[in-house]
């Protein structure tokens, strides 16, 4: 969890101004007019969908214009058909929020405004209901695109990306360094689940903003390479050999994870040597554990071979990325 | 016709959601305001999120939703004390910035944090314009509104249209299995042919993000559910035992992709590529086996699953160095350790499987 990075900072300024336009606004209206607004207004503060503005601007826009919509035709409808309309309603959008899950809080809001608009004992006219929807939409958007315009959204993309295979990589990692992965393996499997869709989810988005191939195949390539290593999770069944490199596990882990906060730093344009070092003086570290111990005491030693071979393999990948990533930075490997 | 007859079929349980939130928003409507007299938004709305719950534990997600109505309305009738509108305005940003906190920070407490704003937002729209009084009546027949509202909501999903676990479970899986045997059906003809084909890596690449998209997705119909708090636990060791060697087999898929195959010699390639393609044969014998077993159908199989890893040892053997640490010689004897190693846990995986599968 990173609590104050600069996107963090921009999004809780952008909550604050909202916040005290909105208190400064509902002092003017009525107080069934402002509970309204308020209503409307933080609920649209809600939506959130990714780091691009015209994807943020397109989401807000469209929940008030469906809003609005519904609004009118509940307004207009005789009673059956407005409750019919209510019905099929849920029926139409709840299937689109299991589909598109960032479309889900749009589509309750909409629910939400609809039901609320009908059924609630607040007696306002219809026109009055659409201003003060339509009022706190163009104050979010125009507050969006004066603190939260950012410009350099792949940098910080491809950021993200890295953070969730650190993440990935630690989960990994706390299966061959806790001890009682073996009690717990559906907790420890789980983390790694979810943290593996996390990544997929920021790699996803990185593909569909930037289509910068051969950086993606790179990073697909660590995460495969990755995956290789975890295999060993699997393959070992006795606990005590891991308890054996237990140091060495943990000196691994803290090196990639150095590594690739090194290429996070990279990624924003600060000038940084990248030293895979310690990730190599690690594996060094693990072959030595593994010829004076586990392969004598492991029955299948193979297994560890394999594992030091695919953790080689994601040194080079590591030292290929950053060759195509910072090659005009001159960073030293 | 066929077209929408397989996009119904395929979506089921999100139509079956949508179908039970519309029969639980009607009940709840024609309930509170025929019969009971009260507040019939506020019924409505916590109908339709009572019922707009997940495959896994649909109950006690009702009862979540209730339970965060109710303390809504608590809260909303405390404020009403202060007798004050600017009490009810800083209450709603506080609540905000803490659902704004919860969703900037933490995303598995999303969906809970924002029924709660709703509701709050609800209760605040509807009272507001009588702020300054403090009538018990009004919170009393909002409370048994809530109430009505979850319960027409959890009857809904546990009696009325009730969720079918095994066979959305099931459903669920299929899809994924048949992509696997699409998957290990082309990384056996990319690993038969040793050539560097660009293509097929990249076709084999796209295919396997593709699955696991589908493993991981929110809007996939995989039976994540399964590992959800509450869930059932007489079906639960069993279904996250199926789930992880489902994974566990993507994860072998990721590994064979990740290893470098230019490394291996033409004369040890086609020395060992029959031995492999047998196993890697039977492999997608025993997927296909298993996707027919979980769609009800008949399983047919050849029944030996041992003599091809046996020959598949003995071939490894001939060709590799007796002693381990000479492995690493050659890159190449790693590559092919590293596939051997991964059909080999294919296979067990495999067997576990199908044993699980045979015993439900």
């Amino acid at each position: 969890m990173r609590l104050l990075t600069t996107h963090v900072i921009q999004r809780w300024l952008y909550f604050l101004v909202v916040t005290f336009i909105t208190i400064g606004i509902v002092h003017l209206l009525s107080p069934q007019q402002a509970a309204w607004y308020l209503c409307a207004t933080f609920i649209l503060l809600l939506l959130y969908i990714d780091d691009l503005y015209h994807h943020r601007l397109r989401l807000i826009g469209a929940t008030t214009l469906f809003s609005c919509l519904s609004l009118l035709l509940l307004a207009y409808l005789p009673i059956s058909l407005a409750i019919f309309y209510l019905i099929l309603l849920p029926i139409i959008l709840i299937p689109i929020s299991f589909i598109k899950p960032a479309w889900r809080i749009s589509i309750y809001a909409i629910l939400l405004f609809s039901i609320l608009s009908y059924l609630s004992p607040l007696m306002l006219p219809v026109e009055m209901k659409l201003s003060l929807l339509c009022l706190p939409a163009i104050i979010l958007i125009v507050c969006q695109l004066i603190i939260l315009f950012s410009n350099r959204r792949e940098n910080r993309q491809l950021r993200h990306v890295l953070y969730r295979l650190k993440l990935l990589n630690s989960d990994i990692f706390a299966t061959y360094i806790h001890q009682h992965y073996a009690d717990n393996l559906y907790l420890y499997e789980r983390r790694i689940h979810i943290q593996k869709r996390r990544f997929l989810e920021a790699l996803e988005l990185y593909r569909s903003n930037t289509g910068i191939t051969h950086i993606i195949e790179s990073i697909e390539k660590l995460y495969d390479t990755m995956l290789d290593y975890a295999q060993l999770r699997f393959r070992n069944t006795d606990a005590s050999l891991f308890e054996v490199a237990n140091r060495e596990m943990q000196a691994l882990n803290t090196a990639i994870n150095h590594s690739l906060s090194a290429m996070m730093k990279q990624a924003r344009f600060q000038p940084h040597q990248i030293s895979l070092h310690s990730l190599k003086v690690a594996i060094s570290d693990m072959e030595t554990v593994f010829q004076g111990v586990i392969q004598v005491t492991a029955r299948e030693p193979l297994l560890f071979i394999l594992f030091i071979d695919s953790l080689k393999r994601f040194d080079e990948n590591l030292a290929d990325l950053i060759v195509i990533l910072f090659a005009d930075e001159g960073a030293r490997v | 016709m066929k077209q929408w007859l397989a996009f119904f079929r395929t979506n089921e349980p999100i139509i079956m959601i949508a179908i039970r939130a519309a029969v639980a928003m009607a009940l709840s409507f024609l309930v509170t305001y025929y019969v009971l007299a009260l507040p019939t938004a506020l019924a409505v709305i916590t109908a339709m999120f009572a019922s707009i719950v997940t495959t896994g534990t649909p109950f006690r997600q009702g009862l979540l939703v209730t339970i965060t109505c109710t303390s809504a309305i608590a809260l909303v009738y405390i404020l009403s004390f202060a007798a004050n509108i600017m009490a009810y305005y800083l209450a709603v940003c506080l609540i905000t910035m803490c659902v704004y906190v919860l969703i900037t920070y933490f995303e598995v407490l999303y969906n809970h944090a924002v029924y709660l704003l709703f509701v709050f937002y609800f209760l605040f729209v509807m009272t507001a314009f009588k702020v300054d009084l403090i009538n018990v009546q009004t919170f009393t027949n909002a409370l048994y509104a809530v109430f009505a509202g979850g319960v027409i909501g959890m009857t809904t999903t546990k009696f009325l249209l009730p969720i079918r676990q095994t066979k959305s479970f099931t459903a669920g899986l299929i899809p994924v299995i048949d992509m696997q045997v699409d998957i290990a059906t082309k990384i056996n003809a990319y690993l038969s042919q040793y050539t560097n084909d660009d293509e097929a890596l990249k076709n084999i690449k796209a295919q396997q993000q593709t699955m696991l998209m589908m493993l991981t997705a929110e809007n996939s119909t995989y039976p994540d559910w399964v590992f959800e708090v509450g869930f059932n636990p007489g079906l639960r060791s069993g279904y996250r035992y199926i789930l992880l060697r489902i994974e566990r087999l993507s994860e072998i898929y990721a590994s064979l992709m990740s290893l470098p195959i230019m490394h291996i010699t033409v004369e040890h390639w086609e020395k060992l590529t029959p031995a492999i393609k047998t196993v890697m044969s039977k492999n997608i014998e025993l997927l296909q086996a298993l996707s027919n077993r979980l769609a009800g159908n008949k399983i047919v199989s050849s029944g030996d699953y041992d003599a091809d890893i046996t020959q598949l040892n003995a071939e490894f053997k001939e060709f590799a160095p007796s002693d381990l640490q000479l492995l690493d010689l050659h890159p190449g004897y790693i590559a092919l350790a590293s596939i051997v190693q991964d059909v080999k846990d294919m296979r067990n995986v495999l067997l576990q499987l199908m044993i699980a599968a045979l015993n439900n």
